[in-house]
């Protein structure tokens, strides 16, 4: 078990170093970028062959490496920086620690992943309210996550839950998630997604058998309220980060709002959560390669984009297709595993509201987005380039992940 | 004097009433006119602006319509990476803009001719200002970009060209109503739908009135005309309520009685200044181009049944539309801005809140900057009304950091443009920034000079010039024969050749012609399709007339089919079963219609019409067969001929009275039995002068009809009455009876002269003995374009009917006699045999077959093969050009193949119509003969030598031509701009009120020619150029007819058409230039 474990978190090490050392040895990003898509194939291996964990950890961990594997094989050598290289693979060394580490470990990895995170908000976001609102939110985690690995069981499930509805997002713990996405750089921000989901689906596995059918009552509330505001901003926002922060948001609470209606939470949350993380990530990267070309930054400024650039037309109408039918997922996976019982109560309701509201929501919000991005006239002053194959691929990988995700896991 | 703009308080007095609908009428001028599209009309969309220069009316039409005057520069860059446009031509064209002036970098030097020919090639770079910066962000070697972009900021220009938040608000203050009207302006700005709420007002009622039995149930009150029809209406109709418009019935109630009254009020209201009414009111004309053109051709046509019963015009339609605005601005203006919705209130608006305008302004076109939208609270710019006072202190707060960003943003621009530009001229970067600012400065402002907005004219004077050199080399070979022809060293043959047949000039008859020549013994001439025969026809059994010429002409000759003299019995056969047919399908077409029967109808019989479904879907030919079949089974067939003779006075005189004679006869039949038979023919023809005024009442014959009809005088008074009142035995009666009769057909000087203009236009030297006269149309099914394939000389119509009418003067012995008294002899075995081509499906048909001489039966056995052979050549030629069309290898029946397309109703292409066409050719056969000019050029036959006096070249360069040039400007402003000018794609067409098509339930009218003419998938399929008309000419000669005639004039001025004359002196060509300039074609 202790070699398990020291596998586990020597595989999580491996992609920490590779980025420190970028950082510290100012290794090119064309190095940077062979030497990390290695170690990841190489830890990816290890991780599905060698490591013995449980599946659902062993599925996130293997979403993330998969994650870090599709932003960085997108990025051309050319153009990115070794920076860029070295902060995605930190990230993942720093997710794969949380994953993988058991007890403290676990926690000590969590707590520098949030310290890096924190760190990035710090550089990133503009001073704003909101931004000392998220940094306050960060420590808080820090701590609790600390105290989580130290303290009491009932320590341990109150700071597991508010990790929980810190990855998770839920309203109004949803700060720091909406700040990573909208202030990480480029292809980076559909990295942190992943990887924050992933985070998130992992502490509530980790809680849910804890967790009591009262307190998730009152969640599946909070859940309803977090499905309303969160689609409702998505219908409105006009940025793109936000937009897709938002939809994940409005597509989370689906998981907590289900959470007392199907059992065996790991069997249809994970599968759904990853599959959302994969579709929404799947188009935060999409977004950044317009975003690298022209500085798009708001919907609706750059419509029409199918017909000059016909890749990105096709992952787009493939992503939104498959976001239309997200909350189908959790639904009909949840179904086969539910004991024949009569459950026809306010829960019900309240699932049939949420979904109400992200799935009318999200027909809206993505068909509006797909219409002002893939379609539409388009203009003329703009010297366009299609997807190149690899970003492409990258694309094409996190919606075959999805799918798997969604419907064959 | 009141002037107009005093109006809100008195009543306008007619002289401004007058003076306004002048106004409208000017107004209306760069609209062109749109002719129903039963009879389609291939017309110049920019035809109301020919009076200015090609390149202006571009301007002028893109101000009204928002209208594309040319092919997009990547298309032209296509064209020439092709070779279509070369690079001398490009050159050539370019070397007419060029100045005497290079600028150094380093070492290099570039010339104004080679940095113009480098930015019309690779373009100019030129990229969006708030995607520049990213770019450039992302190009390799950023220390040479450092350094450019420190030396573009320093540059004069870009200081200049410093943009402001004041620039928006001052821009639109200009352009407000002299650009656009204020619903646009509200659009625009405002984020409105203004413009979309007037248009799909404006539609709704006036398809509605100007429906042409196409609707089942008709709109009421038309008889009131437009503007009546609209108030009574509209005051039962809510919509102007749901748009918003407050107190909507009490405002269309106090509307004047007056359209002219209306807008005169209306115009006050939104305080338009006069001097731009023609210019606002040509704005909202634009706006719906297709129903104005319409309505204003109606409103010209003063003998139109339509337009007679339901009066409309411009001022009417005006008047509706701007009462729309006025209230739709003024309600927008109001929530939107919270000031009245007025030209004077927007201006003052604009100037007084320019900063927080500019800001507001730039959030809604183009976004504002990041960095600017961070510092913002972004809802003051959807609150109603507008926070301005907030917004222009926010605005003078941030205006030197916006300035500064749009300066920078700017700048990345032009590092861009110079980056672009330098690649092109290969140019090193690091001696650009070596040079300094002063070159740099000259290269910007040459590139400012030329910008891709101007590309347009040169890529179009290179494609033109590329193809007319290219083009003339074709006749190289011919013009070495033709030489020795009229050198006398070669001896054309003069045989007589099997037969001769006499096509349309259109370009599609160039085809079937070459075809029909290399069967071989067949000489072909080119004539337009109304053979110089301008009648208005009446088709047997069919109550309205069609006139057949050009619409240029008016037909003074009424031309009728009837049945054949031995014929009578079976004639009233075929009315009775028509009349049975006729009933039965307006019983089926009432069935389907009316409110309830579909219901039972759909269950009784609906399964019957599932036949034609599926047969017309599945198998269209097998299915066309069988109906055809079925419908020969209850048809009678029936032998027809033309009254083409004028029937002298005294015979037409005699016709009526004895039509009015047994129509006496029939009442006193009636009347009195066995008595009434035996009154005696002058008895009744005394009645009859009775009825007509003409004789006396107490004449003996009078007396003894009294004594035989037991009458006294008050009897008689009133048989008489009856007769005149009941029976139209009376002078008015035979007045209009005697003007339909004399209306009817040609005397023979008047045929002696058709006839006689056509053979010596076409320069016949010796005659066959058969010559056929082969007019043309086309056969599609489900196609509402299908007159736009149909014969445009013709106007737009089949061409049988005038070929009929000319072989039958021709024919005659009478006009052959006085044709030989001039000189024109025509052999007595010649025979004129009429036809009409079938463009769809590549068939000839035959007419009046009883007419040719049993002697001839031979040639026309061998006519009809050659035809059908020919035929099937051309059909092969064509199916080739057709991108949907299989490869044909080996054997294959072309004529199935066409004949296919012309049933298939799911065709949208069934023939390609007039595409591609370039150039029209007036001249001898002999110079075009044997060249495969693949259905591209109109051909005339036209023989100068015959033609001293250049009468028969003026007719031509008057009428054909000019058709020409309307069928060539319709092509060529559909393929350029398929949505301002043309019609669209097909597959969303809606017919509307037989008029015309537009899409889905409310656009406007489609003006032009639909994307399946003119494109091949998304490339042009007609190269738009405009048309070369080439004759064989003395230039003197066509430069007399140029100065004689105004609108050539103005065509060759403002070069909307080349005349190019191959000069019979030396064979050369020459490009006309005004005045009277002749420019040999080798050296443009």
């Amino acid at each position: 078990m202790e070699n398990q474990n020291f596998l586990s978190i020597s595989l999580a090490l491996i992609p920490f170093f590779i980025g420190v050392a970028g950082v510290l040895a100012k290794i090119s990003f064309s190095n940077l970028k062979t030497l990390s898509l290695g170690a990841i194939s190489i830890v990816g291996v290890f991780l599905v062959i060698f490591v013995d964990i449980n599946p659902p950890t062993n599925f996130l961990a293997c979403a993330v490496l998969i994650a870090g594997f599709c932003v960085l094989i997108s990025q051309d050598r050319s153009q990115q920086t070794s920076e860029f290289g070295s902060s995605s693979m930190i990230t993942l060394g720093l997710t794969l620690g949380t994953l993988l580490g058991q007890g403290f470990v676990g926690r000590f990895f969590l707590c520098l992943f949030l310290g890096y995170a924190a760190f990035s908000i710090a550089q990133e976001m503009r001073r704003s309210f909101r931004k000392t609102l998220t940094l306050i939110h960060f420590l808080f985690a820090i701590v609790l996550s600390l105290s989580s690995a130290m303290g009491s069981d009932s320590v341990k499930l109150l700071s597991g839950f508010f990790l929980a509805v810190t990855f998770l997002p839920l309203v109004p713990f949803h700060l720091p998630f909406v700040g990573m996405v909208e202030n990480a750089k480029g292809a980076l921000s559909s990295l942190w997604m992943v990887v924050w989901l992933a985070i998130g689906l992992a502490e509530l596995n980790l809680i849910y058998p804890s967790l009591a059918t009262d307190s998730l009552f009152y969640v599946g509330f909070l859940a309803l309220i977090t499905a309303f505001y969160a689609a409702m901003a998505a219908l409105g926002q006009k940025k793109a980060n936000l937009f897709i922060a938002a939809a994940t948001v409005a597509h989370v609470s689906v998981i907590w709002g289900l959470l007392n209606i199907f059992p065996n939470f790991p069997k249809w949350g994970i599968a759904f959560g990853v599959a959302v993380a994969f579709i929404l990530g799947g188009i935060n990267l999409a977004f950044s390669f317009v975003r690298m070309r022209y500085g798009w930054q708001s919907i609706g400024k750059l419509p029409g984009l199918a017909t000059p650039m016909p890749r990105f037309g096709t992952v787009m109408v493939l992503l939104v297709g498959l976001a239309l039918f997200l909350p189908m997922v959790p639904t009909f996976t949840g179904l086969s595993g539910m004991p024949t019982i009569e459950t026809v109560d306010i829960n019900f309701i309240k699932i049939f509201l949420i979904f109400l509201a992200v799935w009318l929501g999200g027909g809206w919000f993505f068909m509006q987005m797909l219409h002002q991005t893939a379609f539409g006239e388009t203009r003329t002053d703009v010297p366009y380039s299609d997807l190149r194959l690899t970003e492409f691929t990258a694309v094409i990988i996190l919606i075959l992940g999805a799918g798997y995700s969604g419907i064959l896991y | 004097m009141a002037t107009l703009e005093d109006t809100k308080t008195e009543t306008p007095t007619e002289s401004q009433r007058i003076e306004l609908r002048s106004f409208v009428n000017l107004a209306g001028e760069p609209v062109s006119h749109y002719w129903p599209m039963k009879t389609f009309i291939h017309h110049n969309p920019l035809h109301g602006l020919e009076r200015l220069h090609f390149e202006d009316a571009i301007k002028e039409a893109d101000r009204f319509f928002r209208g594309t005057g040319y092919l997009q520069n990547k298309e032209n860059r296509i064209y020439y990476k092709q070779g279509r446009i070369t690079e001398e031509a490009l050159n050539g064209a370019l070397k007419k803009i060029s100045k005497e002036a290079t600028i150094a970098f380093g070492d290099e030097e570039v010339s104004h001719l080679e940095f113009l020919k480098a930015i019309i090639i690779n373009g100019t770079g030129d990229v969006a200002k708030d995607i520049a910066a990213t770019i450039l962000q992302s190009s390799p070697n950023q220390s040479e970009i450092k350094g450019l972009i420190e030396i573009i900021q320093g540059l004069n220009k870009i200081n200049e060209k410093k943009e402001s938040l004041k620039d928006f608000a001052n821009r639109e203050s200009d352009d407000l109503a002299t650009k656009y009207t204020l619903g646009e302006w509200c659009d625009q700005s405002l984020g409105t739908t203004v413009q979309s709420q007037i248009n799909n007002e404006v539609i709704k009622w006036i398809s509605g009135f100007l429906d042409e039995g196409h609707a089942h149930w008709s709109m009421p009150y038309r008889e009131k005309t437009f503007y009546g029809n609209w108030k009574e209406l509209a005051l039962q109709d809510n919509s102007g309520s749901l748009l918003g418009i407050p107190d909507w019935k009490n405002k269309i109630r106090n509307l004047s009685e007056k359209p002219e009254d209306a807008i005169l009020e209306c115009m006050s209201f939104m305080s338009i200044p006069k001097n731009l009414w023609i210019d606002y009111f040509s704005l909202h004309l634009a706006q719906l181009a297709g129903w104005t053109g319409f309505l204003k051709w109606r409103s010209e046509q003063v003998d139109y049944e339509w337009q007679n019963a339901f009066p409309i015009d411009l001022v009417e339609y005006m008047a509706v539309r701007i009462f729309y605005e006025k209230e739709l601005v003024d309600l927008m203006c109001r929530a939107k801005l919270g000031i009245p919705g007025s030209y004077k209130s927007i201006q003052a608006y604009l100037k007084s809140f320019s900063m927080g305008y500019g800001l507001y302004k730039d959030f809604q076109s183009r976004g504002l900057p990041e960095e600017i939208e961070d510092d913002m609270d972004l809802s003051v710019f959807n609150q109603e009304p507008l926070p301005i006072n907030d917004l222009n202190q926010s605005a003078s707060g941030l205006s030197s950091k916006w300035q500064q960003i749009r300066s920078r943003q700017e700048v990345a621009v032009q590092t861009l443009v110079v980056l672009h530009i330098a690649k092109s001229l290969d140019l090193r970067v690091q001696e650009i920034i070596k040079s300094g600012p002063a070159p740099l400065e000259i290269l910007l402002g040459w590139l400012e000079e030329f910008p891709e907005s101007k590309h347009g004219p040169v890529w179009l004077k290179a494609l033109e010039s590329s193809f007319i050199k290219e083009f003339i080399k074709k006749f190289d070979t011919n013009i070495e024969k033709l030489k020795k022809i009229d050198a006398s060293e070669e001896k054309p043959l003069e045989s007589r050749p099997l037969s001769q047949s006499i096509f349309c000039i259109d370009v599609r008859s160039e085809c079937f012609r070459r075809n029909l020549e290399e069967i071989g013994g067949n000489e072909t001439f080119g004539f337009a399709g109304f053979f110089g025969v301008p009648i208005s026809f009446s088709e047997f059994s069919s109550d309205c007339r069609t006139d057949q010429c050009p619409v240029l002409l008016k037909p003074n000759h009424v031309i009728k089919e009837i049945p054949r003299a031995y014929q009578a019995k079976a004639a009233e056969e075929f009315l009775e079963g028509q009349q049975i047919a006729k009933a039965g399908h307006t019983l089926l077409h009432d069935l389907k219609e009316n409110v309830i029967t579909p219901y039972i109808m759909v269950e009784a019989i609906g399964w019957f019409f599932g036949f034609r479904l599926f047969g017309q879907t599945l198998r269209p030919k097998f299915f066309k067969k069988a109906i055809s079949w079925i419908k020969d089974r209850f048809t009678i067939p029936l032998s027809t001929t033309l009254t083409v003779d004028k029937i002298q006075k005294e015979e037409a005189h005699e016709m009526v009275a004895s039509k009015h004679r047994a129509t006496i006869y029939r009442l006193l039949i009636d009347q009195y039995g066995p008595l009434g038979s035996s009154v005696s023919h002058e008895q009744v023809e005394h009645l009859r002068k009775l009825a007509m005024d003409k004789v006396p009442v107490d004449s003996p014959e009078i007396n003894d009809l009294n004594q035989l009809l037991h009458w006294n005088q008050a009897d008689l008074e009133q048989f008489i009455k009856l007769l005149r009142q009941e029976h139209n035995v009376n002078e008015r009666d035979t007045d209009r009876q005697m003007q339909k009769i004399t209306l009817t057909g040609f005397t023979v000087e008047e045929q002696v002269n058709y006839v006689e203009a056509a053979l010596r236009i076409l320069g016949f030297k010796t005659f066959a003995r058969l010559i056929l006269l082969c007019g043309h149309g086309s056969t599609s099914d489900n196609n509402p374009f299908e007159s736009a394939l149909d014969c445009g000389a013709c106007g737009g119509n089949h061409g049988h009917s005038n070929s009929r009418a000319l072989a039958l003067m021709a024919n005659k012995p009478d006009v052959r006699a006085l044709l030989a008294e001039k000189g024109l002899v025509i052999p007595s075995d010649t025979h004129f045999i009429p036809g009409q081509h079938d463009t769809t499906t590549d068939e000839v048909e035959l007419f009046d077959l009883e007419n040719v001489p049993a002697t001839h039966r031979k040639d026309l056995i061998r006519l009809q093969r050659d035809l059908k052979e020919a035929g099937e050549k051309n059909s092969a030629e064509r199916l080739a050009r057709m991108p949907d069309e299989p490869e044909m290898i080996g054997a294959f029946n072309a004529l199935s193949r066409a004949k296919i397309r012309s049933i298939d109703w799911s065709q949208v292409r069934p023939e390609w119509g007039l595409s591609r066409h370039t150039a029209f050719i007036a001249g001898r056969r002999a110079l075009t003969q044997g060249i495969n000019l693949e259905g591209r050029t109109f051909l005339h036959s036209y023989d100068y030598s015959k033609d001293p006096t250049g009468d028969y070249l003026e007719i031509i360069m008057t009428a054909p031509m000019i058709v020409g040039q309307w069928i060539n400007m319709e092509h060529y402003f559909s393929t350029v701009d398929l949505n301002a000018y043309g019609a669209g794609s097909k597959a969303y067409h809606n017919v509307v009120g037989n008029v015309g098509v537009m899409f889905g339930t409310q656009s406007d009218l489609c003006v032009g020619l639909p994307i399946q003419t003119v494109m091949d998938g998304e490339k042009p399929y007609h190269e738009p150029m405009r048309l070369f008309v080439i004759i064989e000419s003395p230039r003197e000669m066509i430069n007399t007819i140029i100065s004689r005639h105004t609108i050539l004039q103005e065509l060759t001025r403002n070069q909307w058409l080349h005349i190019v004359s191959l000069d019979p002196e030396n064979m050369d060509f020459f490009l006309f230039q005004y005045p009277n300039n002749w420019q040999a074609i080798k050296s443009i």
